[in-house]
């Protein structure tokens, strides 16, 4: 199964809620990810949606020098980031309870013998 | 513009290679200098804090170098925005050599001065000629040949563009396209004015206001580009001081003589800064007054006077530029010098563990 199109759709509140954490930059962002399970994500797949939470005004981005020399860029959610964030949660969470009801309802019935949570 | 040879210098290893790939790849994939320079930094932040770390390259840009290149140096501003920009640049130089055909024209009325304006057409062949070659020929290689490097790869494309000149001069040579002056000056100047009427507007909403929106961006890049300067020049200097170190004591021994110590190299070093800033006054002094008098004894004082005066200010800019470099040079060594003396270490001992460097 092509993961790729599962993973955008989440992605996006993903990186809002470890920006939401407090101002943080690509790197870390893309270790938290990493430390999270979304494992061999790469840049090529964060910048894009940093570079549409920005368009959007969910997120802020701020250039300053940084420890190492390069200018980087340090993110920071927004009022606007914030809700949206909130939003999200609430739709993923409906999502997936439906998603869950109709993927593993069968499968948790059969184990318990037909007194399944379903 | 990113100092992108000097920030490659910084990496190692894969790290380097992959940096390096991702600066050729985006010379030519039309992506603006803004965003390339933009996306070029971010991932020399990241591959420099990776390298640190000791993280895999795998890690930041995925398995697939090829595909991060292509997700990751997309124009922000699209395709159709690159275009607008690309047309500007194009209208600003018809809409110049058109006002200096008005300027120059020796015809009675200005009005009907007519213009070729094949150079620009040919320029816009050449230009989608070699972005084809770059796009089908070059640009697999560098993902496949690993000896391609971006002093190679910026060589291919100066050759290939000098022979596109070449070869459309020689074929075009008879070529000519007229147009009115006043319809290329009209065109292009209409152009302009809507161009930067629309990214007014588009900068008022962006950002709330029209005028330094970059400006604090560009002090930082400066500043970057400073310190990168700085680190090249270090690295150069450790390079040259090693090997001057070895080479001197190698003769040295060569001829029975005690090695030199540190110091005494440091102290040789001062000797040669001193010398060199005296031989290259000395240089210009007699470049500039062997001439002048030989002016003045074969035609007048006045003469004589005027074209000292005048090679002496050209040869003092030339000379500012070519001695900048060695007196950075020699500061850097001053510096790795005196540093090694502060720290009780060798030269060798400061290249192989310097943070600096």
């Amino acid at each position: 199964m092509d993961e790729s199109q599962l993973l955008k759709g989440i992605l996006e509140g993903c990186i809002l809620s470890i920006i939401a954490k407090g101002e943080t930059y690509g790197y870390e962002i893309l270790s938290q990810l990493e430390e999270d399970g979304f494992e061999g994500l790469g840049e090529g797949t964060l910048y894009p949606v940093l570079t549409r939470l920005d368009k959007k005004g969910y997120i802020l981005c701020r250039k300053a020098k940084s420890p190492l020399g390069p200018i980087r860029k340090y993110y920071s959610i927004t009022e606007n980031g914030k809700e949206n964030l909130e939003k999200f949660k609430e739709v993923y969470k409906k999502m997936t309870q439906k998603a869950d009801k109709i993927l593993f309802c069968n499968d948790l019935n059969e184990e318990k013998g037909g007194d399944g949570i379903c | 513009m990113l100092d992108t040879l000097a920030m490659a210098g910084q990496l190692t290893g894969e790290y380097r290679k992959t940096f390096e790939i991702a600066d050729m790849y985006s010379t030519g994939n039309g992506c603006s200098e803004k965003n390339r320079d933009e996306r070029l930094m971010d991932l020399y932040d990241m591959l420099t804090e990776a390298e640190k770390e000791g993280k895999a390259v795998e890690k930041i840009i995925g398995k697939d170098i090829e595909q991060f290149c292509k997700d990751f140096f997309v124009d922000e501003i699209g395709k159709f925005g690159n275009f607008l920009v690309k047309a500007y640049n194009i209208a600003r130089i018809v809409f110049v050599l058109s006002i200096l055909d008005f300027v120059l024209t020796e015809e009675g009325d200005m009005w009907a001065v007519q213009v070729n304006v094949f150079p620009v057409v040919s320029g816009l062949v050449i230009g989608c000629a070699l972005t084809v070659f770059y796009k089908y020929v070059l640009q697999p290689v560098i993902f496949k040949n690993k000896k391609m490097n971006p002093t190679i790869h910026a060589l291919i494309i100066l050759g290939v563009f000098v022979a596109a000149i070449i070869f459309s001069s020689i074929v075009w040579m008879d070529v000519e396209v007229y147009v009115n002056n006043f319809t290329a000056l009209f065109i292009s100047g209409g152009y302009i004015l809507g161009y930067l009427m629309l990214r007014t507007i588009w900068r008022i909403r962006m950002y709330g206001k029209a005028f330094g929106i970059h400006k604090e961006e560009k002090q930082l890049k400066k500043e970057f580009n400073r310190e990168m300067d700085r680190k090249e020049t270090l690295q150069i200097s450790a390079e040259v001081l090693v090997k001057e170190f070895k080479k001197k004591n190698a003769k040295n021994r060569k001829k029975g003589k005690p090695e030199l110590t540190q110091q005494e190299f440091a102290e040789m070093i001062r000797r040669n800064e001193e010398k060199s800033k005296k031989i290259n006054i000395l240089l210009i002094v007699l470049l500039v007054v062997i001439p002048s008098v030989w002016e003045m004894l074969t035609n007048n004082v006045t003469d004589g006077l005027v074209y000292g005066a005048t090679i002496a200010v050209v040869e003092i800019i030339i000379w500012y530029f070519f001695y900048k470099f060695t007196k950075e040079v020699f500061e850097a060594q001053k510096y790795i010098l005196e540093e090694c003396e502060k720290r009780k270490i060798s030269i060798l001992e400061y290249v192989n563990g310097n943070e600096d460097l």
